[in-house]
This record gives structure tokens, sequence and C-alpha cells, in this order.
């Protein structure tokens, strides 16, 4: 994902150019936030708690990934609250 | 004019505090404007199959229509839900709280994508309270974090909300 960002940012050169680097990065972030909008579907028509775990699944493997592009460390801004 | 306006225009609200067009007169046309962005995202709410006046889902909805269509503030929120039908004061109560402890801690998660930030403080709340109000602003953050990327495709209640208001107001058609 970082040869990703930096081939759209015209900072490297690849097998693929730099508008396909950034519609596959724009690609990644649309699918989580899809992922993370159906499985809320789910949670909020059904409860259960299989539907939780996928909830916040998809929710973590979205925010992995934002702290991932934005070169961050993923600390909670207080140690009591619950991780992203 | 309509009829709520017209009641408000009476003698102690002419030219001797304010005018016919004076403070006061503005004062109670900004509420007016949120009270009516409040009914119209309710509305929509209802669009969507689930929601409407009085029902969780479009309290949420409505509370979003205040501040974000309406550009009200929190304080501002529970008066315009009950100009906009609302009766249910707990049911108020509830969504200003959901969204008041969106609003003041989605800046204390560190993530670049602040509608993501608002996601992740919904979903904690949510598991805080466990309550139809958390799990409304849970459904209305994650809906706002969709459609706030391109190309996203939505299903069921979230896209035909977002179709409905969300999307023209996003400037997307």
């Amino acid at each position: 994902m970082t040869r990703l960002q930096q081939v759209a940012a015209g900072e490297e050169t690849a097998g693929y150019s730099e508008a396909e680097a950034a519609r596959a990065l724009r690609w990644i972030g649309d699918e989580h936030a899809r992922r993370v909008s159906d499985t809320v579907t789910d949670l909020v028509s059904d409860p259960s708690a299989e539907n939780r775990r996928r909830f916040y699944a998809a929710q973590n493997a979205a925010v992995d990934t934002d702290y991932w592009a934005a070169k961050s460390t993923p600390l909670p801004a207080s140690a009591l609250a619950p991780g992203g | 004019m309509s009829d709520q306006w017209a009641a408000w225009n009476t003698r102690w609200n002419g030219e001797k505090i304010g005018g016919s067009d004076g403070l006061f007169t503005h004062a109670y046309l900004d509420r007016l404007h949120l009270s009516h962005a409040a009914r119209d995202a309710t509305a929509v709410s209802l669009g969507a199959g689930r929601g409407g006046v009085n029902t969780t889902r479009g309290a949420a909805a409505a509370v979003d229509g205040v501040l974000v269509g309406g550009g009200g503030f929190l304080g501002q929120v529970a008066a315009s839900l009950r100009g906009s039908g609302f009766t249910d004061e707990d049911m108020i109560q509830r969504a200003v709280e959901a969204r008041g402890y969106v609003v003041k801690h989605a800046g204390d998660v560190p993530l670049a994508d602040k509608n993501l930030a608002e996601v992740v403080a919904a979903s904690n709340y949510s598991a805080a309270m466990n309550t139809p109000a958390a799990a409304a602003e849970l459904e209305r953050a994650v809906l706002n974090y969709s459609l706030g990327r391109e190309g996203i495709q939505l299903r069921g209640a979230a896209r035909d909300a977002g179709r409905t208001i969300w999307l023209p107001r996003a400037g997307r058609s």
C-alpha cells in the first residue's frame, strides 16, 4: 500500500500508471466503506453476536488501513477508551 | 408564511422591541428554519421506510438535519425537534445525547478520515449504551462515512436515504 501511495503521488514508478495506482487506492477505501455499511445494516436488522463481530471486523479493517495510509501509530487518545 | 410564524407575529414581537424586520423577527425565523431542517430530514428517514416523526431513526436524521442541513448547533437541536413535531421528550434527549457524544469524541479518535472517526465514536457509544438511539446514531455515522467515498454502492434504507437528500446536499447526483 505504501508503494501504491508513492506511485500515485508520482514519487516512484512501477508497472502501472499513477492513475491506476490512485484508482486502486480509491477502490480500497470504497471497499472498506461498503463492508462497514453492509455489516451495520445487518447488525441493526439483527443485533446478534455474529453480526456484531462482523461489523467490528469491518470497522477495524478500515481503521487499520487508515492508520497504515497515514503512517501513524494506532494509539487511542485515552488508555481507557477501546481501540479503534 | 406558515401558521407557526403567524402565531409568533404578536404585538410583543412588534416595532418597539426589534421591529417587524428587526432582531427578534430574525431570531424567530432562524428557529423556524431549524425546525424545517429537522422536519425535512425526518421526512427523508420516513422515505427510507423505517423512520419518521417520533422514531429513533427519524430523530437521528432530524438531529443531522439541524446540525448539517440547518447549520445549527447542538444546543438548538432539542427545541428544533420539538418544533418539527417530535413529542417524545425521552427520544429527543437520547438522540441529542448520542450525537453529542459522537461530536465530542470523534475528534479524539486519531484517524485521517474524520467520517470514519465518527463511526468509531458512534460504535463505542452504541456498545456502551446499547440503546435504539445509539444504534440509529451509528447507522447515521456509517451512512455519512459511506457517502464520503466516491463510487460507493449503498443498499437498503441507507441507499434510499442517501439518494433523496444526503447525496444532493453533498454536491453529488
